[in-house]
């Protein structure tokens, strides 16, 4: 009351004007306040419609948490549980039950995890209670500093308000910057009082205030001399000497040592190149170079050569250019791996697996190997726990994708003795026997037309598509995408191939073939090719579906 | 003064560092069961050969209840030693019930057709089964003993040895302390 | 080959970075110079090496060079080229070589741009770059290496996750990024001047452009985050308090309350300590958000892999943690100034009510997100803090902060007249008075939404009075014009009034978020050929549903002609998306923005196609492009702010 008395007074001395515009602004904040205070009391008593029964399911939904989803609640989630859960929540709200009691229910279920919001009891009741009471502790803290804060200021004298240089500033540098504050702050609050901030009894005040420490400060700056001396606060002077001293040697120096690091690193790294080497199973990415197993100079390349005949189905050529790669490293583990594959896929799976035996000896880790071998002993079905140890070794060897889920499958189908699945990923072709279970797939070979046998492309890649009705209409059933075909080629579809998990495959289908350029399916170029089945539809569990590619478009 | 603030700076990074490093031991997505020692939800399972389940007949005998679907590879995993246990198990006094979940009921009933499934199982087409045991993953499998109380869940895949534990401790009306978990992959 | 370079490049750099590490502390042992230039020369050295690096991946993604298992992971031949490119940063490998790239150029260019200013600061300033640079390069050269090889080649790549096949992906994590790695500028000045022990105001000042467009580049990352998963996810939200997303949120809180405080430490050189740990705990969370995104820790649908990262970052973390506030501790006592403050009512006041509210919010998001950890690891209960929690505790802490933006401009600097202070409340009060009565009337009659409408127009209104009186104060002075007084105003306080505007844009964001979280509208329904639903004011008659073939997928789409009211607005198509090699479909939302509301479609699913039914689930959401907008207003505050403007005298410099 006392301040608000004085600035009265204040404004009394300098005329009615100012004691009207005080009374009058009391006088509308006031009136202002009063009307808003209402307005949002009579926003809070007005009634919201009652919300229907949609609106109650999703209010409830909302606060549930979906359990199959990353975070979402039941209301927002699109996966099956939380529609289930939704069409519950309906249900009970129908039934009469209350929103509390619907939450109970679930939380009886799933325990407290399902609801959104903690609950506010036992130890969660912290995290309710936590952030209010840190922003209250945080303004009374701030109020409680402020105060102390003025009232030092009030004990304080301006010249004693100047201060002292910070620890590694000089007292020269220190004065010229107050004195550009002070400055800035004189024409701020000239300007704050242009614009209505200030009253003019705070503007003089502060004035006469920043007048009186710029002027102290100007003393000051007069009294320190314009170069200070040497043993000043500042730490690092004598690197500045030494850098200022130095300056003529330093360039050649650093040009020195930015070509040392050069060469350093060009070397690094043409040795680095050398030694690191595709990581072909679990061994050193070194390699060689710095466990110290002696390579064969010339091994890698012939082995890079047989696998890519391999993969190109050139088995003769592999066959030759791995029996090379072993005579001079009779243990290489890899062309070992390779043969036994070779090997199997021609059906001589005694020599295929002698081959894996000598390949894993080596190399006890080698993908390829316990592949092969697991597949092998499953597939002449002499030894189905070792191939489902192998087979299993291998899937935890690999990254998780397709080729680890059709291991997988594999897997699981040793366990319930099932039949022969051929593979279609890497590393290994399919192999030729397989005995399909009634009703799930599709079997038979896509050619090219002779005359068009010219046109295919290395990059090309081959669709088989599946559809349920004949036109185009919708996704197709089911695809299967082979790349880099070799005419005729052998294909198998099957549930696993189909586009929306959970369709079953199954009933009548139109088969289509498909090869592609650029395997982009939807773009037209010349020379993509396609054909379709002479004979659709067919039922699923056909076989010898035979396709001939035989128009261009 | 400067050591006071020192250890003060320690005192609250610290927690908070073990807290976070506490997070690497436990899985997030995993949901405790509140239901394991109480009394089990009550149900009626329409089975595939039309008849009908209620759980409260099966009092006085020891339930395993699985939950499963034709497209999780864990189930199709384990379902044939499933099998293998329940023929061994029949006679004594213990019950397999299998609820199908989020599937169709065709693929259950080829499902059930490759396996030769021999027990009682059904299409819970609301998964409202599910929803009443805090189903969150495929495939779970629950142990109810006599008195109709759970002693104990396990998510994810089963094997024999386990069935044959659990089923002994039910007996005895054991509860377990812990859940079991195996392979298993979340509903959808 | 490709793989090959860009593995020896990053081994390279972190060579070099381990070297500037080293060079500033021999230097200051021998007191040579040429260790200090080396510090230099390191950090230009590893801008070279890092650029080849990812050069080389991105021409890896690019040429689908298959025999690097990022690139099969992350792209197919089919990939059109900017996707591939934004394979960059589709997985975790190439995340980290995007934002030890970013990293690298911002130390570039502070080495560049202080060359001949800041002696004593700058060797160190660059060693914290070299560490922090080395520690992602160590990552990216032995934990989580980008340039590792497959074999055997795979034929086709696995392509990128559909989700992210968006031109939002193409912007969203760069933005954010660079937020986040400038945020280690005013970080590594700060850090460089504890250990040297020069701790006046001048580094401040320096690194003021560089913290301002960090929290812009933040600001932006958040809210293109915010848009693409409205645009893209297909749910109708933009903020769904998901830990990754607070995490991202987190740094900004004290970006925001250290550019208002370090105000206060230029003018009244109090708050020293306040501020560096402001920054301090800005950069931590930047760590801290990566940390959470990569090590699994807590649910996340952001969630990168699990594996060793994760403890990596756990322990790089720790050691700035533990560093950063052990050498602010270490150095308090040189701190210690001689606070005064002229009066409880000044700007200095409501600028630290305004740091308390802050880090309040922060310390509210923070427990919110560690939580369930703590929960299951005291109390062992698991339990979940998702939105309807974070909502109601941050909405009234920024309720207030709303009201503290329209109050703010009206205080003065050092002491505020109380008069003054009241006549400057009246009209804009009054102003908001009007509007919440009009808006009363018209539309809203719940209580917070019209609390949030009033304060939202009382900031406006004030921003708006508060600019015409200096106007008029202008004229007054130096009998400007009013468009010559508003451009002379905005060019000698260009934070004030950039900040306002910024404000202006803060405020927009407000109500845009207000709109659609009070009265937003959903309805689901399953609709045959020609049925039509109502929701609101629209009607949306079911078309049919058609199919279309893209280079990476299916698409279903569903066509629904909507009218509102009586007029005829067009076709909207929700579609589902499938993927050769995704279990379930992706959806692919479609909303209609208007400035009042969003139609927003969901096509949830649908019958076998011959049948021709679908599942539609529609929102309609009040005021979402205003969110938008809000975030344009910023983009201009922001240039407005930091616009380098040439005085008389050839200096640059600004006054407030």
């Amino acid at each position: 009351m006392q301040t608000v008395n004085f600035k009265l007074q204040n404004h009394r001395t300098t005329g009615n004007f100012n004691f009207c515009i005080f009374h009058f602004s009391l006088c509308n904040a006031t009136t202002t306040l009063v009307l808003l205070l209402s307005l949002w009391a009579l926003s809070a008593i007005a009634a919201a419609a009652q919300p229907d029964l949609e609106e109650q399911t999703r209010a409830i939904a909302a606060e549930l948490r979906c359990p199959v989803c990353q975070n979402l609640s039941v209301a927002d989630s699109p996966s099956e549980l939380a529609q289930q859960m939704r069409a519950l929540v309906q249900e009970q709200l129908q039934e009469g039950k209350s929103p509390e009691e619907i939450k109970k229910f679930f939380v009886s279920k799933y325990g407290d995890w399902v609801l959104l919001a903690p609950p506010k009891k036992g130890f969660s009741l912290l995290l309710w209670v936590l952030p209010y009471t840190a922003a209250f502790l945080g303004l009374v803290f701030v109020v409680f500093v402020t105060r102390r804060w003025v009232r030092r200021k009030q004990e304080v004298t301006p010249a004693a308000a100047a201060g002292t240089p910070e620890p590694g500033q000089s007292q020269r540098d220190f004065l010229l910057g107050e004195q550009a504050r002070l400055d800035t702050e004189l024409k701020e609050i000239e300007f704050d009082f242009q614009a209505g901030k200030l009253s003019e009894g705070d503007y003089d005040g502060l004035r006469r205030n920043l007048e009186a420490q710029a002027a102290a400060v100007g003393k000051r700056l007069d009294a320190t001399p314009v170069f200070p001396p040497r043993s000043a606060t500042a730490r690092a002077p004598e690197k500045k000497d030494s850098a200022a001293g130095a300056r003529p040697n330093k360039r050649w120096q650093l040009a020195a040592g930015g070509l040392f690091l050069l060469l350093f690193g060009l070397t690094l790294g043409v040795l680095l190149t050398k030694s690191l080497r595709p990581r072909a199973s679990q061994d050193s990415i070194t390699g060689d170079f710095l466990t110290g197993t002696p390579s064969g100079g010339g091994a890698d390349a012939l082995l890079a050569q047989g696998r890519a005949a391999f993969e190109q189905g050139n088995w003769s050529q592999a066959i030759e250019t791995f029996k090379k790669v072993l005579a001079s490293d009779p243990n290489q583990p890899e062309a070992h791996a390779y043969m036994g594959l070779i090997l199997a896929q021609a059906g001589h799976l005694d020599g295929a697996l002698t081959a894996f035996d000598r390949a894993l000896a080596a190399a006890p880790n080698l993908s390829m190997a316990l592949w092969g071998k697991g597949m092998v002993l499953y597939q002449t079905g002499g030894d189905p726990a070792e191939a489902r140890r192998l087979l299993q070794k291998v899937s935890g060897l690999m990254p998780p994708g397709p080729e680890k889920e059709e291991v997988d499958k594999t897997i699981a189908q040793i366990a319930q003795g099932g039949n022969v699945k051929t593979p279609t990923a890497k590393p290994a072709p399919p192999s030729a026997q397989s005995a399909p279970a009634a009703g799930e797939k599709i079997e038979g070979v896509v050619d090219l037309d002779p005359k068009l046998k010219s046109k295919i492309d290395g990059q090309a890649v081959l669709f088989i598509i599946a559809r349920s009705t004949s036109g185009a209409g919708g996704p197709p059933l089911a695809v299967k995408r082979i790349a880099s075909p070799k005419f005729p080629v052998a294909y198998s579809l099957s549930a696993q191939d189909v586009m929306m998990q959970g369709t079953p495959f199954s009933g009548k289908v139109f088969l289509s073939a498909r090869l592609d350029k650029d395997g982009n399916p939807t773009t037209k170029e010349p020379g993509n090719l396609a054909g379709d089945y002479k004979k659709n539809p067919v039922d699923v569990g056909s076989k010898k579906i035979d396709i001939v590619l035989e128009a261009a478009r | 003064m400067r050591f006071r603030r020192l250890i003060l700076t320690f005192i609250i990074i610290v927690p908070l560092l073990t807290l976070l490093a506490y997070g690497f031991f436990r899985d997030p997505r995993y949901i405790p069961s509140p239901i394991v020692g109480r009394p089990a939800p009550q149900f009626t399972l329409t089975l595939f050969n039309g008849e009908k389940l209620n759980l409260a007949d099966l009092r006085g005998k020891v339930v395993f209840v699985n939950f499963w679907a034709s497209w999780c590879p864990p189930c199709l995993a384990e379902a044939k030693e499933l099998e293998g246990t329940w023929r061994e198990l029949k006679d004594r006094d213990v019950v397999f019930v299998g609820v199908q979940i989020q599937d169709t009921e065709k693929n259950g009933r080829a499902f059930v057709d490759e396996f030769k499934i021999t027990y009682p199982n059904g299409f819970d087409a609301t998964s409202k089964i599910a929803i009443d045991y805090g189903v969150w993953g495929i495939p779970e499998s629950f142990f109810i003993d006599p008195d109709g109380r759970i002693t104990y869940k396990h998510v994810g895949g089963l094997g024999p040895t386990i069935v044959a534990a659990k089923i002994g401790e039910a007996k005895q009306k054991i509860v377990s302390a812990k859940e079991g978990k195996g392979e298993y992959q979340p509903i959808r | 080959m490709t793989a090959a370079i860009g593995h020896t490049s990053v081994l390279l750099a972190l060579l070099l970075a381990l070297c500037g590490m080293v060079a500033p502390i021999v230097g200051h042992r021998t007191g040579k110079a040429v260790f200090f230039a080396g510090t230099r020369a390191a950090i230009l050295g590893q801008f070279i090496l890092v650029t080849v690096a990812a050069l080389a991946l991105i021409y890896g993604l690019v040429t689908t060079d298959f025999s690097i298992q990022y690139v099969a992971n992350n792209t197919t031949r089919a990939t059109p080229i900017y996707y591939r490119v934004t394979g960059l940063w589709g997985a975790l490998e190439g995340s980290l070589m995007l934002w030890e790239w970013i990293l690298i150029i911002f130390s570039g260019l502070v080495a560049w741009t202080y060359k001949d200013r800041h002696r004593e600061l700058m060797p160190w300033v660059l060693m914290i770059f070299s560490i922090v640079s080395a520690f992602f390069l160590g990552v990216l050269a032995f934990a989580s290496n980008p340039f590792a090889t497959v074999f055997p080649v795979p034929l086709d790549g696995r392509g990128l996750n559909p989700l992210l096949e968006d031109a939002n992906m193409m912007s969203h994590p760069p933005l954010l990024y660079t937020g986040f790695v400038g945020l280690t500028v005013p970080y590594a000045f700060a850090m460089a001047a504890l250990i040297v022990g020069k701790l006046d105001e001048a580094w401040i000042v320096t690194t003021r452009r560089w913290t301002i467009t960090a929290w812009f580049f933040l600001t932006m990352g958040n809210l293109v985050g915010a848009y693409w998963s409205y645009h893209v996810l297909g749910w109708g939200g933009y903020w769904a308090w998901d830990p990754v997303e607070n995490a991202a949120f987190m740094p900004w809180l004290p970006a925001t309350a250290f550019l208002h405080s370090v105000q206060v430490q230029e003018r009244r050189r109090m708050l020293k300590v306040w501020n560096l740990s402001l920054i301090v705990v800005a950069f931590s969370l930047t760590i801290f958000g990566t940390f959470l995104t990569r090590s699994g820790v807590l649910s996340s649908i952001h969630a990168f892999s699990n594996g060793p990262v994760g403890t990596i970052f756990l322990a790089f973390l720790a050691v700035i943690l533990l560093a950063s506030f052990g050498l602010l501790a270490y150095r308090a006592d040189l701190l210690k100034g001689q606070p005064q403050l002229d009066s409880m009512v000044s700007r200095e006041s409501a600028f630290l009510l305004n740091n308390v509210l802050l880090v309040s919010a922060l310390f509210t998001i923070f427990l919110g997100t560690i939580f369930p950890l703590l929960s299951e690891a005291i109390a062992g209960t698991p339990v979940s803090v998702g939105a309807p929690y974070f909502n109601s505790a941050i909405v009234p802490l920024f309720l207030a902060l709303v009201f503290l933006m329209a109050i703010g401009p009206m205080i003065a600097w050092r002491r505020a007249s109380w008069d003054n202070v009241k006549r400057n409340f009246l009209w804009p009060a009054v102003a908001s008075l009007i509007a919440a009565s009009v808006v009363f009337a018209g539309w809203v009659r719940d209580f917070l939404p019209l609390l949030g409408v009033t304060l939202c127009a009382f900031v406006a209104a004030s921003i708006l009075f508060d600019t015409a009186l200096a106007a008029r104060a202008r004229r007054r002075l130096a009998g400007e014009g009013i468009f010559r007084a508003l451009r002379t105003l905005a060019s000698r306080n260009q934070r004030r009034y950039g900040g306002l505007v910024i404000h202006l844009g803060i405020v927009l964001i407000a109500l845009g978020i207000g709109g659609s979280m009070s009265y937003s509208i959903e309805r689901q329904a399953t609709l045959g050929r020609g049925e039509t639903l109502t929701v609101g004011n629209y009607h949306i008659r079911f078309e049919g549903l058609r199919t279309i073939e893209q280079p990476t997928h299916y698409r279903v789409e569903g066509a629904f002609q909507v009218s509102h009211g009586a007029r005829t607005i067009g076709m909207l198509s929700p579609a589902l998306k499938f993927f050769p090699n995704q279990q379930a479909p992706v959806g692919r939302a479609v909303h209609r923005s208007t400035f009042s509301e969003d139609l927003y479609l969901i096509l949830s699913g649908f019958s076998e196609l011959e049948k021709n039914r679908a599942t539609l689930k529609v929102l309609v959401r009040p005021l979402v492009v205003w969110i938008w907008l809000g975030g344009a207003v910023i983009a201009l505050g922001t240039l407005v702010a930091i616009w380098p403007m040439k005085r008389k005298n050839g200096k640059l410099t600004d006054e407030s």
